[in-house]
């Protein structure tokens, strides 16, 4: 009865709603009304979405599959069906999303002084796509979302940014771009081979996977799908040498679009790899398991040391976010069960930290009036508050225990290091370089945050009140209540990495 | 005695709730008054006290067997990792020590310090890094050990960091202190690798010290004498880092500018508890010669080390706690409580007492600058962090350059092989224009992927 009225349909689509609702005439163009609605509105679908972790999690089923209203008639003719499913990672995804976009809705109250009616319209319309791009059973459904989320993305960026953000808006679309003209190729490859072989057409992605277990495609044309799908989602996690866009796009968006990037963005590309590339082809990814490890490592160092030397706040934060996803990488390439859930786990653990970290740099950018680390200091006398809730978020992005980057990190490590790799010594290499980019981690974040909090300040500010404590404090919560019992997430999912190890392992 | 084991928890939930006391009055100006601050204290230290009497008495002297309890917090893939309790002699002996030393510092700093503007702050991180510690010594199993002493190391950094004028200081505490448990984690991960493909353990939590004597020999013929000795010597480096002993004996010199009740506590529990896993490990670094040498030696440098500075430096407490933490490693381990104590006392004499006196032998200049290298061996760290930094940074940013302009350059003889096509199709047959076809699809494929790896941080 509690589950009856769950659909997957209404919590894709119904932001869509909302956003007509504010965009329409009617609604008039008072932000304090619009931001009302917008925020009760959030509220709801936050709440909508726990029903489902619930589902998960409370043993009525792993899976929750669905045919939408849409159903099996939409471009039947072509195989293709609007269906949309979730699974115990899914729906942990699409909780987080919710739960960010809420609290990114909440931050924007004084972030944002124009053009309201337009903004949390097109925030509405980037929620739907991104729950979309979780939710799709489809694989060109799916790709329909990964590139819808641009135009509303394009527009947050280039109109309430900063600096040259039109030019950062443009390069995030342009490189997006690009690693989806690959990720078309391979679906395409995948959708007319599949046809020509069984003599059925659809591009739902259960059937490609009986496909693909049937062996009915060559081993080259699998290759190179396999590296299609790869580098349309590299491009996005971003891992080395494609990670640039996120540092131009990070500086120059207002933060609560940043936090969306970290939290939302980052993961949809980490979701698509493990749907794609892991689920669709165990075997190529077991194959080349070790090329993505020597991938993620340079990524990790890279954005590492990089951090080290930066001067923009927002810089320093994105490299942050770019090490992490090298971390998700290389718990996936490790091919265990604990480097799976670590993997999975971080992914959360981004969303959280990211946000966190992303909404203390805003708030101090918005203090302070700039971005250089050169140019702020002392604000730890004036805004104690803002201090320790920034302590908790910055241990917990480098992994003290009792946060919950701790279990994640412990989790790779351990599962890098157990690696069945047929060069013995390459996992170990790896779990020290990870090691030592946990000491690079402390150093980098000690830097920033002495520079922004201790020495002296030439002014007085006025602490963290209202909603912007309740934002950060939030977060600071959840980043130690998961810390200190993080099997209540890992028991969610369990399941999921549970089927993945095993394909791995087969 | 049923009742204090029943109710241990108590000695841990105590002091959280003294510590979220002593921040709300401070931070979030909730109506908490400071003598509410100091009775939620008191009364945590006086229990905690209490309890350690009775444990220490029944444990050492009542003849009550080990108790042993814990639960699963982390699944590890096929095994889990778990949190818990291990109440044995041993431990209620470091638990009395660190209460009454607890005690002290609680009644020093709430009748000595209580006009301090950070004084709620004091108070909270003290209650909180006493729990850790206390908590510490009550570990069940390894992996949970490292993890409190990861916590212990992050609250003596806060509370420094409180104390500090300069942030560096403190920073390069907590850097080094990270240092240490990267490495721990580094030899952890080699014995949880080893139970896990071994299957060694069985019938309780993942390398519970109730079993290291156990599965110990077991781990020293899997991996052989060298591995055996790498695996250890992270362990070891964890332990270097936590105890301030050479090469990382200047990390209790950072935080000197504490109130001394604060810093007394912080050394001698830091010390303490460093000391407490080399003796839980025990079992397992006596399986090797070469390790027990390396402790040693390691041991003897800090000695001579600190005990010269302690002599002829001014910032004196810090070394003569790290030279007393030293000679610990040396005898056996059952006197180690009794010096631990003795090194709080100490230190707290040398603060009180001979800190304002100062007597310093006059040595010949060499000699002196010789001093202050080994003194100032944080700006050695330092010289080493910034160059080896900057190098690092500048060789991405070379790399970046030369990768652009390596692509630029292939660029350039793309375009010439392109021309040099274009001249070949002017033959004008069909295997001109095919080759020209994919040719120049290649290269707008090949133009695409540069100029998106291109774009640098540049």
């Amino acid at each position: 009865m509690l589950f009856s009225f769950l659909s997957l349909t209404f919590l894709i689509f119904s932001p869509i709603l909302a956003a007509v609702i504010i965009a329409s005439p009617l609604f008039g163009t008072n932000p304090i009304y619009i931001r009302r609605f917008a925020k009760t509105f959030g509220t709801c679908h936050f709440l909508y979405t726990l029903l489902f972790v619930l589902f998960c999690n409370l043993g009525v089923g792993p899976f929750y599959n669905e045919i939408n209203i849409l159903g099996t008639g939409w471009l039947s003719n072509l195989g293709i069906n609007a269906a949309f499913g979730i699974d115990g990672m899914t729906v942990l995804l699409v909780a987080i999303t919710s739960f960010t976009f809420l609290l990114s809705l909440i931050l924007s109250k004084t972030i944002i002084r124009t053009k309201h009616k337009m903004y949390y319209t097109l925030m509405f319309l980037l929620l739907s796509a991104l729950l979309g791009i979780f939710c799709a059973k489809d694989m060109f459904v799916f790709l329909i979302f990964w590139l819808a989320e641009l135009i509303p993305m394009y527009l947050l960026i280039s109109e309430w940014g900063t600096g040259d953000c039109k030019q950062s808006a443009m390069k995030y679309v342009l490189f997006t771009f690009a690693g989806s003209i690959f990720m078309l190729m391979a679906m395409i490859a995948l959708y007319y081979y599949g046809y020509h072989a069984n003599g059925e057409l659809s591009s739902s992605i259960d059937f490609l996977r009986i496909n693909m277990e049937d062996g009915i495609f060559p081993i080259v044309l699998k290759k190179l799908i396999f590296w299609g799908f790869f580098i349309g989602f590299a491009v996005k996690l971003p891992i080395f040498p494609f990670h640039t866009w996120l540092t131009d796009v990070n500086a120059d968006s207002v933060p609560p679009v940043k936090m969306l990037f970290s939290a939302v963005l980052l993961n949809t590309a980490g979701y698509g790899l493990i749907r794609f590339n892991v689920d669709l082809f165990p075997e190529l990814f077991t194959y080349y398991a070790p090329i993505l490890m020597l991938l993620a490592m340079i990524s990790i160092i890279w954005a590492a040391l990089c951090a080290l030397k930066q001067k923009d706040i927002y810089k320093v934060v994105s490299y942050a976010s770019i090490m992490y996803m090298g971390l998700f990488l290389l718990g996936l390439s490790s091919l265990t069960k604990a480097g799976i859930d670590g993997a999975i786990l971080l992914m959360i653990t981004n969303a959280f930290i990211g946000t966190g970290l992303f909404a203390i740099t805003g708030l101090v950018q918005q203090a302070t009036k700039t971005k250089s680390l050169q140019e702020i200091s002392g604000l730890g006398f004036y805004m104690p508050r803002l201090r320790n809730l920034s302590y908790i978020i910055s241990f917990a992005s480098m992994g003290i225990p009792l946060t919950i980057a701790f279990p994640a990190i412990f989790l790779i490590c351990t599962g890098t290091y157990t690696a069945d790799y047929t060069n013995e010594l390459f996992p170990k290499i790896a779990t020290i370089l990870v090691a030592v980019s946990i000491v690079l981690t402390a150093m980098y974040l000690l830097r920033m945050f002495h520079s922004i909090f201790c020495g002296k300040a030439d002014k007085k500010y006025n602490d963290i009140t209202g909603h912007r404590l309740v934002v950060v404090s939030i977060l600071a919560f959840f980043i130690i209540l998961f810390g200190i019992f993080p099997d209540s997430l890992m028991s969610i999912y369990d399941s999921v990495s549970e089927m993945l190890s095993e394909l791995l392992r087969a | 005695m049923q009742f204090f084991t029943d109710n241990i928890l108590l000695i841990f939930i105590l002091p959280i709730i003294a510590a979220g006391l002593a921040f709300s009055a401070k931070i979030f100006k909730f109506s908490v008054s400071e003598n509410t601050v100091k009775f939620s204290t008191i009364t945590a230290s006086v229990v905690s006290l209490v309890f350690a009497s009775a444990l220490f008495y029944s444990y050492n002297f009542g003849g009550v067997s080990p108790f042993e309890i814990y639960t699963n917090w982390l699944r590890l893939g096929e095994t889990n990792l778990s949190l818990g309790i291990l109440i044995d002699k041993f431990s209620t002996i470091f638990f009395l020590g660190f209460s009454i030393i607890a005690f002290a510092a609680n009644c020093l700093m709430v009748f000595k310090y209580k006009d301090d503007s950070k004084f709620c702050q004091y108070i909270g991180y003290l209650n909180l890094f006493t729990v850790f510690s206390e908590l510490l010594i009550f570990s069940q199993n390894i992996p949970q050990a490292y993890i409190l002493s990861i916590l212990t190391g992050v609250f003596a950094y806060l509370s420094s960091d409180l104390a500090e004028e300069k942030s560096e200081n403190s920073s390069l505490s907590l850097i080094l202190n990270r240092i240490g448990d990267v490495a721990f984690l580094i030899g952890l991960i080699v014995f949880i690798s080893f139970v896990i493909n071994s299957d060694v353990q069985e019938g309780s939590s993942l390398l519970a010290f109730s079993e290291l004597h156990m599965f110990a020999p077991d781990f020293y013929v899997y991996l052989s004498d060298a591995g055996f000795y790498t695996a250890c010597l992270f362990i070891i480096i964890g332990i270097v880092a936590k105890t301030g002993m050479f090469p990382m004996y200047n990390i209790f010199e950072n935080q000197s500018k504490m109130p001394a009740p604060m810093y007394s506590t912080i050394c001698s529990l830091t010390i303490g508890t460093g000391l407490f896993l080399f003796v839980r490990l025990i079992s397992m670094f006596e399986l090797s010669e070469t390790i027990l040498n390396t402790i040693y030696i390691l041991s003897a440098i800090t000695i001579i080390v600190c005990m010269i500075l302690f002599l002829f430096v001014n910032n004196r407490r810090s070394y003569y706690m790290q030279a007393m933490a030293a000679i610990l490693f040396l005898p056996v381990p059952k006197t180690l409580f009794y010096i631990v104590f003795a090194a709080f006392v100490l230190a707290t004499l040398t603060d009180i007492i001979l800190q304002p006196q100062c007597i310093l032998i006059k040595l010949p200049t060499p000699i002196q600058n010789v001093l202050k290298s080994i003194e100032n061996i944080s700006n050695l760290y330092r010289w080493f962090g910034d160059n080896i930094v900057d190098f690092f940074a500048n060789f991405t940013k070379v790399v970046d350059k030369y990768i652009i302009n390596g692509f630029l350059k292939i660029i350039n003889i793309l375009t010439r092989f392109i021309s040099w096509c274009v001249s070949l199709t002017q033959n004008g047959n069909i295997q001109s224009y095919i080759a020209f076809g994919i040719i120049g699809t290649a290269a707008i494929l090949i133009v695409y992927i540069l100029l998106i790896i291109g774009i640098g941080e540049m």
